[in-house]
Order: C-alpha cells, then structure tokens, then sequence
C-alpha cells in the first residue's frame, strides 16, 4: 500500500515543531538586520562578521519575546494579502488601459479606473468585517454617511475651483519642411 | 503544548542566554566595532589597537550584563525596534509594488517625506525606549509621562510646553519658508 502523503499534516508537523514560532521569525530577522547592516555600513566597510552577530542577536532576542512574534505572525499574511489585492487591482487596471497606453491614464479609462479602485476597496472591507468583527452602530453608519458626503461636496468643488483649465482644441504646431 | 524548538528557547532562557551572554555579545560587538572605526584609541602600523579595543569592549560588556536594569531595557526595546524595522520594509515592499525598478528612491526623489520619515522613526525609536525602561513602582518612564499629561493637561507646565513646541515649530517653519524664498529669488537673478 502506497503511503499518502498530505501537506497539511506536513505544515501541521512544522507548526508543532516551532518552525513558525521561532525558526521564520529568525531568519527574517536575521536577514533584514543583516542587510540593513550590510548596506548601511554602519560599522564601516567589510565588517561582515559584526553585521552577523548584531542581526544574530537581533534574531535570537526577538524569537525570545513570543508576544512580538505574534504580532508578526498576524501582520505578514495581511501583508501578503494586500500585495495580492494590489496586484489584482494593477491587473484589472492594465485590461482596462490596454498595452502599451503609457503611464497616464486619461479621460473615461481614468474614471474607470478609480470607479474599480473604490468598488474593489468597499468590497474587500466588507469581505474582512465579518472576519475581524467590524461592526458599525446605526449612528456610526449614519455620521460616516454624513461625514463622506460632506467631505465629497467640499473635496468635489475645490477640485472644480483648482483644477487647470485644459487646452481643448488647440493643435500642436506643424513641424516646418 | 510547548513545541520542539519552544522547549529549546526555554533551556536557553533558564540557561541565561537571553540575559547575559546575548547582551553581552550585542555591546561587545557594537562597542568594539566603533572603536575600530573611529581609531579613538590611537593607531600601531596604520591598524587600529585591536588588543586594547577589544579589552575595552569586553570590559564595557561585562559592566552592562551586571547592571540588570540596563539589560532589560535591551531586551524589552530590541524586540520592538526589530518590528518596527519589519514595519519600515513592509511598507517599502508594498509601496515598490507600483515602481519600477531603480525608481523607487526615497532620499533623492523625496527629500522632504525621507525627512518626515526619519523624525517619525526618531520618535518611535525614543518611544520605544522609554516604554522599556521601569521605575521603581515598575511603571514605565512613557507611562509615567502619559499619566502626568492627562491628569495635568490643563496644568501650567503641560501647557507651556505645548506653548514652547508651537512657537519652536512655528519659527522653523516660517524662517525656512523665507530661506527658500530667498535662495530661489537669488537663483532666479543669476539667471
């Protein structure tokens, strides 16, 4: 009989090892310090071995206090999702502008770019709120209402008030022969 | 259930690997590697005294680990600055998403945000410190501060300094305005 193999009871058997608590911790540390070390030159140049001790100790003082490394085990797959949010976001907005469109995006592209930014925005919060227990009253809900609206009108009219006038219709001048 | 590697931390901490010999190496190395740089203690051959630097170093560290109270500040403020700086780099890896490579560069590009950022970090770092260091009732000096400005926040001292980092902030930030003012009307007549 072929023995089965299933990741999550090899992840279950890293998590029970510590691997998550202490051994990633560790080595994230390690390297971050060490590379900040190492670029920065604090300590002048070619000290490689005092940049490792420092990050050594670093590492080792930061898996000793527990309640930091859980900090740090909740903060990084937020991290982590936020990059993937934004990419997709990046991605949504690169099939909206098309290849090669350059780096400004203009006119109804603009708009629909930031009408899919917001909308993505609304709805991953409301993906999150039950996951993390936001719960607003009806009396929050209600002033947070008032409160955009007004600060929608007012940021709406001195974007009106401010805003360039733009050279509609002018030409750009014919090269000479 | 404690883990494998967690029962192993717990040897090391029973053991005084956190509290003396981590401490230890911590100041000897930083301390050491300064007097290198710096040449403080003279120079033999055109190289820095090793011998005298690190007998110096390793006497300076053994001071530290015998002054417990210093050493729980390094193993209370560490911990935090660590995250910070896992903070920092975070931010960095999430805001270079949107550049592409070599356009993401703060100190030359945005000289006034790596300012603000630096006094923030300065801040923080100055936080994290007081946080960490304990009075005798074991209150913490930031919180001993923080008590002191909320049950004396109409008070005549807390107000006065208030008073004192408005002005200070108000006189740098208008006699900067006109030194740039006055740097760019001098540009502009050489031109």
């Amino acid at each position: 009989m072929v023995a089965q193999f299933n990741i999550g009871e090899s992840i279950r058997y890293l998590q029970d090892l510590g691997v998550y608590e202490y051994i990633l911790p560790f080595l994230l540390v390690f390297s971050v310090v060490f590379a900040i070390l190492e670029k920065v030159g604090i300590f002048g140049e070619g000290k490689t071995q005092i940049n490792a001790v420092v990050a050594t100790v670093m590492g080792l003082l930061l898996i000793a206090e527990q309640s930091i490394v859980n900090i740090l085990n909740m903060f990084l797959p937020n991290v982590a999702m936020v990059i993937v949010v934004i990419l997709m976001f990046l991605l949504v907005a690169s099939m909206i502008s098309g290849h090669g469109s350059g780096n400004e995006l203009t006119g109804f592209v603009k708009f629909v770019t930031w009408a899919a930014g917001i909308v993505g925005v609304i709805v991953l919060v409301t993906m999150l709120a039950p996951q993390f227990n936001w719960r607003l009253s009806r009396y929050e809900t209600e002033a947070l209402i008032s409160l955009g609206v007004f600060f929608a009108l007012i940021g709406g009219i001195i974007y009106l008030v401010v805003k360039k006038p733009t050279s509609a219709g002018t030409t750009p001048p014919a090269n000479p022969p | 259930m404690v883990s494998t590697l967690g029962k192993a931390v717990d040897f090391f901490r029973e053991f005084g690997l956190f509290d003396v010999v981590l401490p230890f190496l911590l100041v000897f190395s930083v301390v050491f590697a300064i007097l290198e740089k710096t040449k403080v203690l003279g120079e033999e051959d055109g190289a820095p005294k090793r011998t005298l630097n690190s007998m110096i170093a390793f006497t300076v560290a053994m001071f530290v680990i015998a002054a417990n109270k210093i050493v729980n500040v390094i193993n209370t403020a560490l911990p935090n600055i660590v995250l910070l700086t896992i903070f920092i780099v975070m931010f960095l890896m999430l805001v270079g998403i949107l550049f592409k490579d070599g356009q993401l560069d703060f100190a030359t590009k945005w000289q006034g945000a790596t300012a603000g950022f630096a006094i923030v970090i300065l801040i923080a770092v100055i936080l994290i410190f007081l946080d960490s260091i304990k009075l005798d009732s074991n209150e913490s000096w930031l919180g001993y501060a923080w008590t002191y400005l909320i049950t004396n926040a109409s008070g005549a001292v807390v107000g006065s300094i208030f008073f004192a980092i408005i002005t200070i902030l108000g006189v740098m930030w208008i006699t900067g305005s006109v030194k740039s003012k006055n740097k760019d009307n001098t540009e502009g007549d050489e031109t």
